[in-house]
């Protein structure tokens, strides 16, 4: 056997599903978000928390080294995970359920990393991971659960104990884990005021390349929580204070000096960089004006990106542009629906569309790049109806803006309600209903050929039938819209429709089949196999058009050539 | 005008027409040769990808992804200097 991986710990990214590659009973990206974007449906992008444990641990001295699996499988499609796992050595294995789409791969994964490394403990976190912890005890390749928002010091003394021989008892906090059977649980006591106390080094994340398809995107975190108690999320202000162990402070910050560390490692690239900055809605005014200095400084950005939950004060966004003039300033408002009743029933709705468009044209005035707006399906009180109004909303705010970079986007909210979030855990006095409540329900329902069955809830006002032919109609005119606007090419929209009207015609086809004869007839499988091999071709989701699938920051760059090629050759001989 | 300033002056001109009906900003006012596609947001990340393969298709030329550098895509100058000479060495 050629060389190893060989670390104190090595994560894992798997697919959202394993074995993708051998599927043609249910169609891949049924539920494709946007007209583009730089994943696949198998959501090849890695947690932004594993580049923290990799320096967080790499401080202590504990070498940490990240292996994605699903970008390995996508660039090399013959490749045998089951040898590549092989090629791991390491006493702590993680992974992650990352969102929920990923829960079929990352435990299907974790079973091959058992099967071939039965020494290692594999250990998962995140918060699906901290809602699921207890049930997640059930999965014989699963070791153990580090609960938290923030699990780097349980995770770096879990790998010290793990490397100096412990095999059970483990002295870790957030922990519940199997020892010899038994599960022990170890409570939910670590809550640091101070979020991921590290700085990410972005310096050696891209490779040598001066492709212009490869413009690099990085993004910065410089909290967890929120103040806000939206109910679809489990990020919430609701949700953490009962998932995470958490009372009256429920945002949790980096320190400024961190990440001012982190802004400094951003490389000089051939393309200029573009930053999306999470959750910026829960920093204050002074703290984002010196990250937007310091990002600035860096001379190496071109654009950024916040996320804001009301609209910014004028003076602030005045502040902005004074402080960053070399900077694109994008700001990103989710009001979720045009309709206020609806999105204040959501947890936003703290302006009208009256207020939000004088909002924008003052805003364009000072200088700010552009604004993206999100409109979700899958709201209280949202009907078909009221989406399309949606739809049409927007086209009238890009006819206003006619010249300004107003970027409007509509998506549904599928497959699932996030777990732990308010109307998961009381769907009735929301108007919603959930159908898979538990882990293992939520993991079959991925693979099963009809798309309804994937859904995890429905509302009072859109049951489950109506959820994608609204999704694919809202998405298909908001995308004719844009191309009247001048927001996407005319030729992109050919490809968007024929896009969506595949998915549509793949989608209805697997429904009559199911319904008729409970099974799917070969000439179908083979149509919905040369469709997820297509789409995987392409670092793109509705809109087909051809960008490498390589040189991203979450590419695999762990794995050397000589194991790829050894892993490869033997699947292809087998 | 000889046979190949003739064919030039095409690439040039469906280049041109094809930014003007593509682009991810406004250009009404018409692109001058010389502006900075990149910077201006005439061409984003998606534009790119697309005239990459529009030009492949209109000029039967392949476009190594090496090859799509802000060198070559800068300005309508530069990107139509580079596919003329992609379009020489793919006719020899």
């Amino acid at each position: 056997m050629s060389s190893k991986v060989k670390a104190d710990l090595i994560l894992i990214h798997a697919p959202a599903i394993y074995d993708f590659r051998d599927r043609d009973d249910f169609v891949l990206g049924w539920y494709a978000s946007q007209e583009s974007s730089n994943v696949t449906p198998i959501f090849e992008m890695h947690p932004l928390g594993f580049l923290s444990i990799k320096s967080f641990l790499g401080e202590r001295d504990l070498d940490v080294k990240i292996v994605n699996v699903a970008s390995l499988m996508l660039k090399h499609p013959t490749l045998d995970v089951e040898k590549l796992l092989e090629h791991l050595d390491a006493p702590v294995i993680g992974l992650d359920l990352h969102w929920l789409p990923h829960c079929q791969g990352s435990i299907e994964v974790a079973g091959l990393v058992k099967k071939v490394l039965p020494e290692s403990f594999v250990v998962f976190g995140g918060i699906v991971s901290t809602y699921y912890a207890r049930e997640m005890m059930q999965y014989p390749q699963i070791d153990g659960v580090i609960r938290g928002y923030d699990t780097l010091e349980p995770l770096a003394e879990l790998v010290a104990q793990a490397k100096r021989g412990v095999r059970g008892r483990f002295n870790v906090e957030n922990m519940i884990y199997k020892d010899k059977g038994e599960v022990v649980d170890n409570g939910h006591s670590y809550t640091p005021e101070v979020l991921n106390d590290v700085a990410i080094d972005w310096s050696k994340m891209f490779p040598k390349t001066s492709s212009l398809l490869n413009m690099p995107n990085l993004m910065v975190l410089p909290n967890t929580g929120c103040q806000q108690s939206c109910g679809w999320c489990s990020g919430s202000r609701w949700a953490y204070q009962r998932m995470m162990n958490v009372e009256k402070k429920t945002v949790f910050h980096r320190r400024s000096e961190q990440l001012a560390r982190e802004i400094l490692t951003f490389p000089k690239t051939e393309s200029p960089l573009s930053v999306y900055t999470l959750q910026a809605y829960s920093e204050s005014s002074p703290r984002l004006l010196d990250y937007l200095a310091a990002v600035s400084d860096s001379g190496v950005v071109k654009s950024v990106s916040f996320e804001q939950f009301r609209l910014t004060k004028i003076s602030v966004l005045k502040q902005m542009v004074e402080v960053a003039p070399n900077l694109d300033i994008y700001i990103n408002l989710s009001p979720q629906s045009h309709d206020v009743e609806i999105s204040r029933l959501t947890g936003r709705g703290t302006y009208t569309n009256e207020e939000m468009e004088e909002w924008i044209a003052a805003a364009m005035d000072i200088g700010i790049k552009g604004v993206y707006l999100w409109y979700t399906i899958g709201m209280p009180k949202q009907t078909h109806e009221s989406v399309m109004e949606t739809v049409a909303y927007s086209a009238r705010l890009m006819e206003r803006f006619p010249n300004d970079k107003i970027i409007p986007t509509i998506f549904g909210m599928v497959p699932f309600l996030d777990p732990g979030c308010q109307w998961f855990e009381e769907p009735d006095q929301h108007g919603y209903t959930v159908f898979h409540r538990d882990l293992e329900s939520h993991r079959q329902s991925l693979t099963q050929p009809r798309w309804r069955d994937a859904m995890n809830y429905e509302t009072e006002w859109m049951k489950r039938d109506e959820f994608l032919p609204s999704m694919y109609e809202a998405m298909q005119v908001m995308a004719n819209h844009k191309a009247d606007y001048g927001r996407i090419t005319r030729r992109s929209i050919d490809i968007v429709n024929g896009r969506i009207d595949h998915l549509r015609h793949l989608t209805g086809s697997i429904d009559r089949a199911m319904e008729t004869d409970g099974r799917l007839p070969a000439s179908l499988k083979r149509e919905i196999g040369a469709h997820n091999d297509e789409i995987l071709s392409y670092a793109a989701d509705v809109a087909l058009v051809k960008k490498p699938l390589s040189g991203r920051w979450y590419d695999d760059h762990t794995v050397p050539r000589e194991i790829i090629d050894a892993c490869v050759r033997e699947r292809a001989a087998a | 005008m000889d046979a190949q300033t003739i064919e030039n002056d095409e690439v040039h001109k469906k280049i041109y027409d094809y930014l003007v009906e593509n682009a991810g900003v406004n250009v009404s006012g018409g692109i001058d040769p010389e502006e900075n596609l990149l910077d201006s947001g005439i061409l984003d990340s998606l534009g790119i990808a697309e005239i990459t393969e529009y030009v492949e298709k209109e000029f039967g030329i392949e476009i190594d992804e090496d090859e799509i550098t802000s060198q070559n895509y800068r300005t309508l100058t530069a990107f139509t200097a580079f596919c003329r000479e992609k379009i020489a060495a793919s006719a020899t």
